[in-house]
């Protein structure tokens, strides 16, 4: 496989197998990515081909990414997913992620099945809790792993601003996960 | 990472949720590849030309292109061409430039100002004379005007020896009393009747110079 920056140089040649490589390669992340933020199979694999039809349109016109093909690509989906909810004002719930938990393929042991109860609280409030700019960051920074500094540039803001917004969604999610565990305790 | 001991325990959870997350399904991907390839094959076709385009600009003209002499050749005859046609245009009408080269010159003559006649000195008061003006026509006086009459001008005219017709312009004359003009000598500065007061000026200040009207 090539590496980025040749994969990226060829790709703007419109080098049809560099470019079939970025889709392989990029695709089934991008995908998990917008189902993380919309609950729709259909709509995250209809913005998943939004992203890669708006990126050879940028190929072919000479634009495109210069150096983070990645990071533009989760930005592109990024936009796309915001421009989505707003319109069908739909809040990114993170459904999908627990159904595909749940319909996995093992017998659960006791630990497995608190550990599956706190992910559900800590999903449900990240889609609950969570503002929408906050989600966005905790998906792009722990989901995606994603540095504070690409993370701003997908959603265009200053890396400070991603730090205070990472810090007070943990913190939200923190202070919804103990009262889930107190509510489990009694 | 930055982060807090206590938010330690969120981050080790977002970590499993991540590797928890469905992937894209198969059947979808592949449909999904299909669609893009499909997308990359047609924008191919019209980029190959875009990029052949480009390719001759930049390696200045292909197999298909003229040498740049050829190109500075048919620069130069295409210049000579224009040159000449130009050059044949305008000789078979240069009457109609002619008369546009003359209206453009002439227009700027309509826009001399004329001297008004009889203007001959801008010092009229040293020419009045005591003597009545006399006016010479030349050339015989067949026919009288027979607008409304000048007064002091009907019947006054003379021949004289040339032939000419002379006719004795009268002066304004000299307002006298035995012309019955009231004392008036045509002198009106400082003679304006000073009107009478119709009201008391009991208030006002005293009106030690009673003036004779001339302010």
């Amino acid at each position: 496989m090539r590496d980025g920056v040749a994969l990226l140089k060829a790709a703007k040649n419109l080098d049809e197998e560099a470019l079939t490589a970025i889709f392989d390669q990029f695709a089934p992340a991008i995908y998990k990515y917008t189902l993380r933020l919309c609950h729709d199979q259909i709509v995250a694999d209809n913005i998943v081909g939004d992203v890669f039809a708006q990126l050879l349109e940028q190929f072919a016109a000479g634009k495109g990414p210069r150096t983070n093909l990645r990071s533009y690509l989760y930005q592109t989906a990024y936009h796309l997913v915001v421009d989505r909810s707003r319109d069908s004002q739909h809040n990114a719930p993170l459904e999908i992620a627990v159904g595909t938990y749940e319909k996995g393929q093992f017998s659960p042991t006791q630990s497995q099945i608190e550990e599956r109860v706190m992910m559900e609280a800590l999903i449900s409030a990240m889609n609950t809790d969570l503002t929408e700019d906050q989600r966005h960051v905790i998906i792009l920074r722990f989901l995606e792993d994603f540095s504070l500094k690409e993370t701003a540039e997908i959603i265009g803001k200053e890396v400070n601003n991603i730090k205070v917004i990472q810090n007070r969604g943990i913190a939200k999610l923190r202070k919804a996960l103990g009262l889930h565990m107190d509510e489990e305790e009694k | 990472m930055e982060f807090e001991p206590k938010d330690q325990e969120v981050v080790d959870l977002l970590a499993k949720v991540k590797n928890t997350n469905g992937g894209y399904p198969p059947e979808m991907l592949a449909s999904r590849r299909q669609t893009y390839l499909n997308q990359m094959a047609g924008m191919g076709l019209g980029t190959g030309i875009g990029t052949a385009l480009k390719n001759v600009a930049k390696n200045g003209g292909g197999a298909g292109f003229t040498p740049p002499s050829a190109g500075a050749l048919l620069e130069v005859a295409l210049v000579v061409a224009i040159v000449a046609e130009a050059g044949v245009l305008a000789y078979f009408n240069r009457d109609k430039v002619v008369d546009i080269f003359r209206s453009v010159a002439t227009d700027s003559n309509v826009q001399d100002v004329a001297s008004p006649p009889g203007v001959t000195s801008p010092f009229p008061d040293l020419e009045i004379s005591g003597s009545p003006i006399t006016v010479n026509f030349t050339g015989t006086v067949s026919e009288l005007p027979t607008g409304t009459p000048i007064p002091g001008t009907t019947g006054d005219q003379t021949i004289n020896n040339n032939g000419e017709a002379t006719v004795p312009a009268n002066s304004t004359p000299i307002p006298n009393e035995e012309n019955g003009n009231n004392g008036n000598n045509g002198n009106h500065y400082g003679q304006t009747p000073r009107p009478e007061r119709t009201k008391e000026n009991n208030n006002g200040p005293p009106n030690d110079n009673p003036g004779n009207g001339n302010h």
